[in-house]
């Protein structure tokens, strides 16, 4: 098999922290790689690479031996990498076969498009595919594995040589999927270099050829599908544990603050759990698993649809984000940028949350007050920066997400809800929120914290919730659980 | 975008633009005064010219604006203010004229009442668009839209279609035209209105939480923030503005007139967005928008002494807004790349 895609020692890092490092990777024509790893590993990053998305900070990679550095995601398509996201690129509004032919010259009579070529051409790329779809339908009818393969039937019509599929069945059904793969399974036979990106390691099994396990940005094995098996793959997933950066863990009260009781909602399904006084439940699951909806929804920020939640012996049911606070429950959302932070200067970010209290006479906001309450924060949390007066964006994630801890946490929760609490923050920033966590904990504060990393959450959490799939798989004792254990968990499975 | 590239990002807008951006505003007002007052020393710099020409007629327009100035805070626009002026003026007008809407004798109501029923008007409209807004979730350009042609129309009906003459003289016109302390009410009352906006704006929890949804909508509502009224009180306070406005203009000319308040919505959002242009890192900020109409009202007023045509005056104006916000729309594409 000659190599058709060649990645050699590719590096990238976003603020200091390092998501891929010396990364290789090879695809041969007629090649399905399975790209694997934990959330965070660094697979969106790599992809996001070839996609033309994000840039290489060093190392390269060649296509049919020929060097490429990409300026955007046009280069990439030119240089015959297609790439079917997650997220679908599909038009909405327009029909099937101008989404496949979107981005190539459509064929036009005097200047008209001539729709009869046009149908045709498309209808031609879904005849390679082993398809037969009415492309003149508004592509907003089709299924969700026909605008997958109305997505990769635009591939084939770019010219892609490269496909990369990110988790292409994690809308689909079983049976859809088996014609996902028919398809796959004929691209191959053409000698198109496919990377397959999922989560579902049963699938990696039917179809890919090779993998590559990334692990924190590092490749940290790789081979023959047909060699190895799903354990092994977890194992070196999962990796060994590291856990010098965490604090020992505080001993829980005896008594429950939060009975939640066959809760649903927008993806969860009958969740059930308890927490004490001064415990760290941890949520664990893959992405999109509703780990982040069971905090939305105890955070006001999200509609329950039944079950009921009890909190310090009382129903309690959160209106809004406001009243959840009001009744000392407080999430520190996941996306610092898009949901933890105003564009303003340190100290307006950190004093948001308390404005009212920070007033004199109860109306006017007072200066003094608020410059006394972020100084307070700025030393509490030992937060790295020129003045309180600096741009909150100019700091780094770890700074940043000191930030947001202030602010959420001059709310004195007595259930701090926490989403994934160390995402692109350094390494001593982690140590430093991991110890903040253990000693709310140990002064009688109940926390629950939703992350990717296992490690993490076993290391720092008294039990864990694992969720797959929208329903609870089991609540381990972390004192006794494994990582691989946890894992396997995560892929719905009990050990 | 990578947290790398906003780092950079930032550190760029240090850059000249960056540093010179506070003085530009002022500058290019003195600039203006400069290139008028040199060109006609003896009527341009006249006080007459200053005082009554310029910033007594900045009056109506700098209310409005100051009242846009918090809607676009909060990171919405309200075109509705020129049309629900006229329909507040129109109201309070029916009651006050001496003329009567018909042309036969009327006898007037009590001026405190009829004014507080235009402002009412004012809450009332304002409340309804930014209901609309944030409840209802219409885009506030369509919403605000639609609801400028429902005020007006209702303005057209309240008065007849015909602009009401002769309002009465004593504690309504008398006062638009009377001064204190050696300045004209009207300017009085604008610095007034200023005043409390920049105070709600800047000084109060409110105002923050404003700036707050404005600046990242989200972030502000897991803060805790009621997003959804928040955006509904700008709207509030927007429409009164407009009313207060409305009713400061007929109460100079002593006549209400639907087409005079028809300016209010493009020069009030032209001012706030150069005073973002100005100050506060493109944030919509009272100074700015209070300069901002100055500016304008000042190239406007230049503009008459010179030969220019009529009818291009505006085309220089509007051009001028359009250059005057350059700057700050380009910074806005850089960040978003």
């Amino acid at each position: 098999m000659s190599n058709l895609l060649e990645i050699t020692g590719l590096t990238k890092s976003f603020g200091g922290t390092v998501v891929l490092n010396n990364v290789d990777l090879s695809v041969g024509a007629g090649e399905v790689r399975a790209l694997l790893g934990e959330n965070g590993a660094g697979k969106s990053t790599l992809i996001k690479i070839l996609a033309g998305i994000h840039h290489e900070e060093s190392g390269t990679f060649a296509i049919d031996g020929v060097k490429q550095t990409f300026r955007n995601p046009h280069d990439s398509a030119l240089a015959g990498i297609a790439t079917v996201h997650q997220e679908l690129m599909i038009a909405p509004g327009l029909s099937v076969a101008e989404n496949v032919l979107l981005g190539t010259k459509m064929p036009t009579r005097l200047g008209k498009i001539a729709w009869g070529e046009l149908n045709r051409t498309a209808e031609k790329w879904f005849a390679e595919l082993g398809q037969k779809i009415d492309v003149s339908r508004p592509v907003d009818e089709l299924s969700a594995v026909q605008m997958t393969m109305t997505a990769i039937a635009r591939a084939l019509c770019l010219d892609a040589k490269i496909l990369i599929l990110d988790e292409p069945t994690a809308a689909l059904t079983d049976s859809e999927v088996h014609l996902l793969f028919a398809t796959v399974k004929r691209l191959r036979e053409r000698g198109m270099g496919i990377i397959y990106v999922s989560h579902r390691l049963e699938e990696v099994f039917m179809i890919a050829d090779t993998y590559t396990v990334l692990r924190n940005g590092s490749k940290v094995s790789e081979g023959n599908v047909a060699e190895t098996s799903i354990p092994q793959i977890i194992n070196s997933m999962a990796g060994r544990e590291v856990s010098s950066i965490f604090p020992d863990r505080s001993i829980p009260g005896s008594n429950e603050v939060l009975w939640v009781r066959d809760l649903s909602a927008k993806k969860i399904k009958g969740v059930n759990f308890t927490v004490k006084a001064g415990e760290t439940l941890g949520i664990g699951g893959l992405a999109g698993s509703g780990r982040s909806e069971i905090l939305r929804v105890l955070a006001g920020a999200q509609r329950r649809a039944s079950g009921t939640i009890e909190l310090h012996g009382n129903f309690y049911l959160p209106k809004s984000v406001g009243s959840a606070q009001g009744d000392r429950v407080v999430l520190v959302p996941q996306e610092r940028r898009r949901d933890g932070l105003i564009p303003g200067s340190i100290l307006s970010n950190i004093v948001i949350t308390t404005l009212s209290k920070l007033t004199n006479f109860g109306f006017f906001s007072s200066t003094r007050m608020e410059r006394k309450m972020g100084q307070a924060a700025w030393e509490k949390f030992d937060i790295r920066g020129k003045s309180l007066a600096q741009e909150i964006f100019t700091l780094s994630g770890g700074n940043q997400q000191k930030v947001v801890l202030a602010k959420f946490l001059a709310l004195s929760p007595s259930l701090l809800l926490i989403d994934e609490p160390t995402k692109g923050v350094d390494v001593t920033t982690r140590s430093e929120i991991y110890r903040l966590l253990a000693e709310l904990a140990a002064q009688g504060m109940s926390i629950i914290v939703v992350s990717s990393e296992l490690t993490e959450l076993l290391a720092i959490s008294h039990r864990v919730l694992v969720m797959h799939e929208g329903r609870q798989v089991s609540i381990l004792e972390s004192s006794t659980t494994t990582e691989a254990e946890a894992l396997l968990a995560c892929y719905g499975r009990t050990a | 975008m990578s947290l790398e590239q906003s780092i950079t990002q930032h550190d760029m807008k240090k850059t000249t633009y960056g540093r010179l951006r506070p003085f530009l505003g002022p500058v290019s007002l003195l600039a203006i005064i400069a290139i008028f007052g040199s060109l006609y020393p003896d009527t341009f710099l006249s006080p007459t010219n200053l005082v009554t020409n310029i910033l007594e007629s900045v009056a109506f327009v700098g209310i409005v604006a100051a009242a846009q100035t918090v809607v676009m805070v909060v990171g919405d626009f309200d075109l509705a203010v020129g049309g629900l002026a006229a329909f507040a003026t129109s109201t309070t007008a029916g009651m006050l004229t001496t003329a009567g809407l018909d042309g036969t004798p009327h006898t007037p109501g009590a001026v405190l009442p009829a004014v507080l029923i235009g402002l009412a008007v004012g809450l009332v409209g304002g409340a309804l668009s930014g209901f609309l807004v944030s409840y209802v979730g219409v885009l506030a350009f369509i919403a605000t839209l639609g609801m400028a042609g429902v005020f007006s129309s209702l303005a057209y009906y309240a008065s007849d279609g015909k602009p009401v003459y002769g309002l009465v003289e004593r504690n309504f016109v008398d006062i638009a035209r009377g001064t204190s302390l050696g300045l004209s009410n009207k300017i009085w009352i604008m610095l007034i209105f200023a005043a409390i906006i920049w105070f709600i704006l800047d000084q109060t929890p409110l105002g923050r939480r404003m700036y707050a949804v404005g600046g990242n909508p989200e972030a502000a509502r897991y803060s805790g923030i009621n997003t959804k009224l928040i955006r509904m009180i700008a709207f509030t306070i927007c429409g009164v503005g407009a009313a207060l406005g409305g009713l400061l203009g007929s109460a100079s000319t002593a006549t209400a007139n639907v087409t005079a308040t028809q300016p209010f919505m493009l020069n009030s959002i032209a001012a706030v967005f150069i005073g973002m242009a100005m100050f506060r890192n493109g944030k919509p900020n009272l100074p700015g928008t209070i300069l901002g109409v100055i500016t304008l009202r000042t190239l406007e007023n230049g503009l008459n002494f010179t030969s220019i045509n009529d009818f291009l005056q505006s085309a220089i104006t509007g051009a001028v807004v359009v250059i005057a916000v350059i700057p700050s729309a380009l910074s806005r594409i850089r960040q978003s790349r």
